[in-house]
């Protein structure tokens, strides 16, 4: 049966060939600030409709897997995130890429993405029941301390100032309560706007408030003539990935540490690869010897964004496959793909589809060598991207996020909501105020609302339960450590800059 | 020669923009094409001309669900038929409403057609839409699942819903069932509570997260459909889960030997049956036309029969614009008689 799933894949030209063009195509879509991989998989789905279970299944792995990995390119080269799950690949990416060694930061990306892949990868092979089972003791007491915890990493995400960083962070769990609430579906913040009912798409939002106020700030320099130079992005040389071995070897224990939490938090339905980048990359920063490096251009930021971001998908499949729970909207139309197939995830499907899941696996695995072998051959040509005059550049770039935003629900309505979240991230960066804590808040405050709300119905209103479940309690204690941790830094910072001014 | 590199790069560029219109234009090749040319032909084409263009199906929850399903099955065999293109989009959100309120507004030019379930009777009754069927013209009637069953661990004590009623009658508020606002499960929740049942009605999200709910103990009772627990069920499964009864208001072709709920004496039954409507003032004749292509693919082509049930244990399941119309008005006042439970909560 093992055999038989890895052959009808490797063994079958057409199949490889498709999945070359799932993950080159998905690469495409990851790069392109407003395509996504869930636009990629809605377009390929009706394609594979009358394809072999195995190859339509592998296609759209191929899709996921390219693009997830295909954000970094425009988060080190543009400052703009392809995809939620790039978010903290800016933080270190795009600085180092300012310094000259863009080639670096894209080979240090592609490298560790791929061995997120693999590492996830493996997990799922190896050890998806009793993960799986562990995902079953989630519920919505742990699903709720959970979140607690990763708002905490607010702190780290705001850069300078702690303050600006708490203040977008609420704004982005403001924007998050607009639609219909969670559970019993009142409408909050619509104006009797039926568009307005399903909230704002989180595309929109990291659309918008990255890649449009990116544009409109480029719009304003080259009117008040203070350009931002970006001609060290261009200039520089790569050789081979443009990474040291012993740059390498200096990171196996942040990959390790990062992957292992871009799985876990792929187990958890929700929660995903959005977050498990921007979690990662505080933990890298707060175990790290020298955290004030972060956020200059240091590789250990980017190996920490993109292991975890790649990590993710594996995690993801896992309760997939095993469970039937999608844990994005990427995985749920993976996971209709397969009901179509005939193919029906839960605990028997290892027995009753153990070729497709093989075939899953190898395709998995193919897709993120392809992913290595397309991105590292590209590389080169990527960063010319930026020898494009940007008065050029930035309109294309415009055009293509608003198809993106159009292509999400084939809606005007959201073109429109892309350009609002533009200029309130215009007017945020104006004044300083840092953005990955905003698409936190706006990522985690549904999960959030919804599981305090479901846990207290579970209780019948009896709090003491978030501290009574042993993994809900420790993840409530791991947040009071996180914000003592951090408070403690900002402290320290503080009392450092104030002694070198005096 | 940095220059020429340059312009390479930026027509490959705009190569790469317009290849990915392209694609996106593609997914929404019904939308565009029905709309832009919509402007151009309506009022000249007489209705016996129909379809001399792209239909377009709108879905209002995302691609892979069942509803999408079976609208995309129909589609691919209604492109043979009619000899055009019927493309499905999907326009999620609101429950459903966002793509509901979409098609209801939309141009009745016999191009632009909603799939959708009994979920459109749902969202009236609970308010997320405050317009049922007859907000439209009804095409026909398309699919009926094959039930949903009333689910529980293993070891809880009942085996009927009848002894579950009891059952919670002597553990008051202490059992926790799962129901989602404005679905079908919800529905089942206010039944049950109307029968005399005392439970605690709570949300767990999707069907496939109940039941890894259920299996992992958070909540106590669930309903769903075949597909997402027949593994976990003995005989078929793991044995984890068991079945209380079946909510359908027939036995199911598929599953014959499992009790209904009214068997048991148990005044429960709905069936999830999904629909295709047009918007009003929709052309009688495209409608007329429609739903006889519809019912012909339903219930003479084998291919068609074989896909739905080895997807979703259905058997085809067709009725014609009258019945459909008069089944679309029975749900909507079944729901609608507990439209201030809904809207209130239990």
């Amino acid at each position: 049966m093992i055999w038989e799933g890895i052959s009808t894949v490797l063994l079958n030209p057409s199949c490889l060939v498709w999945i070359f063009i799932g993950t080159t195509v998905g690469i495409i879509f990851g790069c392109i600030p407003g395509l996504t991989a869930t636009m990629a998989i809605a377009m390929f789905l009706p394609v594979t409709y009358n394809m072999a279970s195995t190859q339509g299944i592998s296609v759209l792995t191929a899709l996921y897997i390219g693009g997830i990995s295909g954000g970094l390119i425009s988060a080190i080269l543009l400052n703009i995130p392809g995809t939620p799950a790039s978010i903290a690949t800016c933080l270190d990416g795009r600085p180092l890429a300012l310094k000259g060694e863009a080639g670096k930061a894209l080979g240090v990306g592609i490298v560790f993405s791929f061995l997120g892949t693999i590492l996830s990868l493996l997990a799922l092979v190896l050890i998806s029941p009793p993960l799986a089972s562990i995902a079953i003791k989630f519920g919505p007491f742990e699903y709720f301390s959970i979140t607690i915890f990763s708002l905490t990493l607010i702190i780290t995400l705001s850069s300078k100032n702690v303050i600006k960083g708490l203040m977008t962070g609420v704004l982005g769990l403001i924007f998050a309560t607009v639609g219909m609430a969670p559970i019993d579906s009142v409408q909050r913040y619509t104006f009797g706007n039926p568009a307005l009912k399903s909230g704002f798409d989180i595309l929109t939002v990291l659309v918008g408030v990255f890649a449009i106020s990116e544009i409109l700030l480029a719009a304003e320099a080259s009117w008040t003539g203070s350009k931002k130079d970006v001609s060290a992005i261009t200039d520089f040389k790569i050789k081979g990935f443009g990474f040291s071995f012993k740059e390498f070897t200096s990171q196996i224990g942040n990959l390790i540490r990062s992957s292992a939490i871009g799985i876990g938090l792929g187990i958890l339905p929700g929660i995903g690869s959005g977050t498990s980048n921007m979690l990662s990359y505080s933990v890298a920063r707060s175990q790290s010897k020298h955290p004030e490096k972060f956020g200059t251009g240091i590789i250990d930021g980017i190996v920490a964004s993109e292991s975890a971001n790649n990590a993710t998908i594996g995690g993801t499949i896992i309760p997939l496959l095993c469970l039937g729970i999608p844990g994005d909207s990427t995985a749920a139309l993976l996971l209709g793909a397969l009901i179509m197939k005939g193919v029906q995830p839960g605990p028997l499907i290892f027995q009753q589809n153990g070729q497709v899941v093989y075939a899953i696996y190898t395709a998995m695995a193919l897709a993120s060598l392809f992913m290595l072998a397309v991105m590292f051959v590209g590389m080169k040509g990527f960063v010319r991207i930026l020898k494009i005059p940007s008065h050029l550049l930035l309109p294309l770039v415009f055009v293509l996020c608003t198809v993106g935003a159009f292509g999400i629900n084939n809606r005007l309505f959201d073109c429109f909501a892309l350009i609002f979240f533009g200029f309130v991230g215009y007017l945020l960066q104006k004044g300083d105020y840092p953005m990955p804590p905003l698409i936190l808040g706006f990522v985690l405050g549904n999960i959030m609302e919804m599981n305090l709300r479901r846990a207290l119905s579970y209780s019948q209103g009896d709090i003491s339960e978030f501290f009574t479940r042993p993994m809900s309690c420790a993840f409530l204690l791991l947040a009071a450590l996180s914000l003592a941790i951090n408070i403690y830094g900002v402290y320290k910072s503080r009392k450092k800059d104030s002694s070198a001014v005096n | 020669m940095k220059k020429g590199f340059s312009k390479v790069i930026a027509l490959a560029l705009a190569l790469a923009m317009s290849l990915s219109l392209a694609a996106c234009g593609s997914g929404n090749g019904g939308n565009s094409g029905g709309t832009s040319g919509g402007a151009a032909s309506s009022g000249s084409a007489a209705p016996t001309e129909w379809p001399t263009k792209p239909i377009n199906f709108v879905v209002p929850w995302s691609a892979g669900g069942d509803t999408d399903f079976f609208a995309r099955t129909l589609a691919k065999y209604l492109t043979d038929e009619l000899g055009v293109a019927v493309n499905v989009t999907n326009t999620t959100g609101g429950g459903g409403s966002v793509a509901s309120n979409e098609v209801k507004d939309s141009n009745p030019d016999g191009y632009t057609f909603l799939c959708f379930d009994t979920a459109l009777a749902l969202n009236h009754s609970c308010g997320i839409a405050d317009f049922g069927y007859e907000a439209f013209d009804p095409v026909c009637l398309n699919a009926k699942n094959s039930g949903e069953y009333l689910v529980v661990r293993k070891d809880f004590p009942c085996d009927t819903i009848a002894e579950l009623i009891e059952y919670s009658k002597e553990n008051p508020g202490s059992i926790k069932l799962a129901a989602n606002t404005g679905a079908t499960s919800y529905y089942v929740a206010v039944k049950l509570t109307e029968l005399g049942g005392d439970f605690n009605v709570v949300n767990a999200g999707s069907s496939s997260e109940r039941v890894a709910s259920l299996i992992g103990g958070h909540i106590d009772v669930s309903s769903h459909a075949m597909g997402v627990i027949s593994q976990y069920l003995e005989g078929t499964g793991t044995g984890e889960l068991k079945i209380l009864g079946c909510l359908a208001t027939e036995r199911s072709e598929a599953f014959p030997d499992i009790e209904l709920a009214t068997e048991q004496g148990v005044d429960l039954a709905y069936d999830m049956i999904y629909n295709i409507l047009a918007p009003k003032g929709t052309d009688p004749e495209v409608i007329k036309t429609l739903s006889a292509a519809c019912g012909k693919i339903i219930n003479e082509n084998e291919d068609y029969a074989k896909e739905i049930w080895d997807a979703y244990g259905a058997s085809p399941f067709y009725k014609d614009t009258q019945d459909a119309t008069n089944d679309l008005k029975a749900d909507d006042e079944k729901f609608m008689a507990y439209s201030e439970v809904f809207q209130k909560g239990l």
